[in-house]
């Protein structure tokens, strides 16, 4: 690798990813926060850090034609915002990078980081989630998952038939502070309500172990989509004990009504969408990406005694404030620029 | 159903030092947290020991025969007749081989899928090794070389009529296939006993869950009839055919009415033979 584009700076484990790569080549990290809010924390790594937003045409051909050019950097690491909070816009940013990547110059490698939450889960669906297991086709969906599923499959689209080597990652849910995972939302409504009678397992995956699984699949050529499996599988009852947090089972057509009740008083875990997960669960497997890259899972959470804390309703000043992610902040390399 | 303390606390209870020990000698991918993909825990195991083993021994009185049959590890298939209503039968070979298998082994009974959709049962289910029926599940399992249970007969074969008892009915063929394909012995088992458990039982035509049909038996609990399970001798079919033969539906069909005729001959030879 001449360098990287990390394109989800901002999302978890954001910066620590960065750091981990930027011990192999230099990095360009890009994210919607102002740089000097970013600098800071980048001292003494080498990573250079551009405010971008790349929900952005413009700002996307920026980055890729600006700074990642002059660069050299041969492969872009991109992940979807996964917040359901934000503005959906997954699918076209990634089309269209694609098509700009397949453009560049330098640019050869393409990473990206998905969710294994746009496989669908039932009674009649197979326990151990491989890659060619269904993903969610259901039309009455929440947008922002039917947008993850549209970006998934825009990236699968151009497996095979692209110059650059694309591989797609569907990763177990991350269990980090800042993450915007479904099981995070439900262990942040207390108590966590569940199925009576049902509890399945689920996978979840830490940082150190998501890095571990991105710099090996960076640093390989495997093209195609892979699973990235956590290192804990565990019941629900059992997550939200290790949380720290009550777990109480109410029969299903009362969890509803719950659940539809807490949506009223503002934004909160949406069951209707996991209610099949929290049924029949569903654990991805991580062979091929065992054999293609070397990843295997191999470092358990380390559970803090009273969980982590809720993720931030948005992440940073400049998040607050769309028009200002979208122009960039003064000063800002992307500021200059356009 | 999370392992929970009563469970724990009636497997301690009824579980006696050799069964423990054999616990203990269980092979198990069970993670950090001790469970696997599919749900199956060692606890759970355990629980669902200390709940069978009082029918195991006293109400039903099982006794069995060569099972030294299911082969010590590697991928293999049971291929057992169906019969008796409720699924008491699966529940009696599955206590059977945790307990007397050598070395111990969790046999991953495959069930229908609406079992899943049952509240506690399925999950208790799924904590004990059963799994969806469904080939991606057997495809993992096989991978990892467990030692897999089917019936064949499904809800046709446990809801016969008194008249066809012990007389295999409908019999789906993917066992076959997946033996084939995986290079798994089949063990064909017969299983005496459940179809006398209700003599007097009718299917009422109600689907709750998924189910294809309700019993309706009297007395409302099973006669404590004696079973006998008598395991057969492995059927090698991969030796018989390759891999790439078990995408023929000829091969597949002939394997499986091989399955069928051996099995149907072991049950007919174990009913000749006194209790």
């Amino acid at each position: 690798m001449t360098g990287v584009l990390v394109t989800c700076a901002s999302e978890p484990p954001g910066l620590e990813l960065c750091r981990a790569l930027a011990m192999r080549a230099p990095v360009i990290a890009c994210g919607p926060e102002p740089e000097q809010e970013m600098a800071p924390l980048l001292e003494e790594t080498g990573i250079r850090y551009l405010q971008a937003d790349l929900s952005h045409s413009r700002q996307r051909r920026a980055v890729l034609f600006g700074p990642a050019l002059e660069a050299g950097v041969d492969a872009v690491l991109h992940a979807p915002s996964f917040d359901p909070h934000r503005p959906h816009g997954n699918a076209d940013t990634l089309r269209e990078l694609i098509h700009l990547c397949e453009r560049h110059p330098t640019i050869r490698r393409f990473l990206y980081r998905g969710t294994a939450d746009v496989y669908r889960s039932g009674p009649g669906d197979p326990a151990v989630i491989d890659e060619e297991h269904p993903v969610e086709p259901d039309e009455e969906a929440p947008p922002w998952l039917r947008d993850l599923v549209e970006a998934d499959q825009a990236a699968c689209a151009h497996l095979g038939g692209s110059r650059l080597r694309i591989a797609v990652l569907r990763c177990a849910e991350l269990y980090a502070e800042g993450a915007h995972g479904q099981l995070r939302r439900w262990l942040d409504s207390q108590p966590c309500l569940r199925p009576l009678g049902f509890d399945p397992v689920v996978n979840l995956i830490g940082k150190d172990d998501l890095i571990r699984a991105v710099s090996l699949a960076l640093r390989s050529q495997a093209a195609g989509v892979f699973n990235i499996q956590g290192a804990d599988t565990l019941p629900l009852s059992q997550l939200a004990a290790k949380e720290g947090r009550s777990c109480l089972a109410l029969p299903d057509p009362v969890l509803s009504l719950a659940y539809r009740l807490r949506a009223l008083a503002g934004p909160s875990f949406d069951y209707r969408t996991n209610r099949p997960r929290f049924h029949f669960g569903g654990v991805v497997c991580g062979r091929a990406a065992l054999a293609a890259f070397g990843y295997q899972p191999r470092t358990p959470i380390r559970w803090a005694p009273q969980g982590l804390s809720p993720p931030p309703a948005v992440n940073t000043v400049a998040g607050k404030d769309p028009a200002r992610r979208a122009r960039g902040a003064p000063g800002s390399v992307l500021q200059a620029r356009a | 159903m999370t392992p929970a303390d009563p469970a724990l606390a009636l497997s301690q209870l009824v579980l006696g030092p050799r069964e423990r020990r054999r616990f203990s000698e269980i092979r198990h991918d069970g993670g950090v947290h001790g469970y696997d993909a599919f749900g199956l825990h060692p606890e759970g195991v355990a629980a669902g020991l200390a709940r069978l083993l009082p029918l195991y021994r006293a109400w039903f009185r099982v006794a069995s025969r060569k099972i030294g049959n299911l082969p010590a590890k590697g991928p293999a298939i049971v291929v057992a007749n169906h019969g008796g209503y409720l699924p008491f039968d699966g529940a009696m070979l599955w206590t059977d081989i945790v307990l007397n298998s050598e070395p111990p082994r969790v046999p991953r009974f495959v069930m229908d899928n609406f079992v899943l959709r049952i509240p506690v049962v399925g999950t208790a289910f799924a904590r004990s090794g059963s799994v969806g029926g469904n080939r991606r599940n057997v495809h993992h399992l096989l991978e990892d070389g467990a030692l897999l249970v089917v019936f064949p007969e499904g809800t046709d074969g446990i809801g016969k009529p008194w008249s066809q008892r012990y007389k295999l009915q409908s019999w789906s063929v993917g066992h076959a296939e997946m033996a084939i394909r995986h290079g798994a012995p089949v063990v064909p088992v017969a299983i005496l006993g459940p179809d006398e458990q209700f003599p007097f039982a009718v299917r009422l035509p109600i689907r709750a869950f998924g189910a294809p049909f309700i019993p309706l038996a009297l007395p409302p609990f099973p006669l404590p009839v004696r079973y006998r399970i008598e395991y057969g001798e492995p059927i090698e079919l991969h030796r018989r055919w390759l891999p790439e033969e078990a995408d023929l539906p000829a091969v597949v069909g002939e394997a499986a009415a091989l399955v069928r005729e051996k099995l149907q001959g072991l049950l007919d030879q174990a009913r000749k033979e006194p209790s």
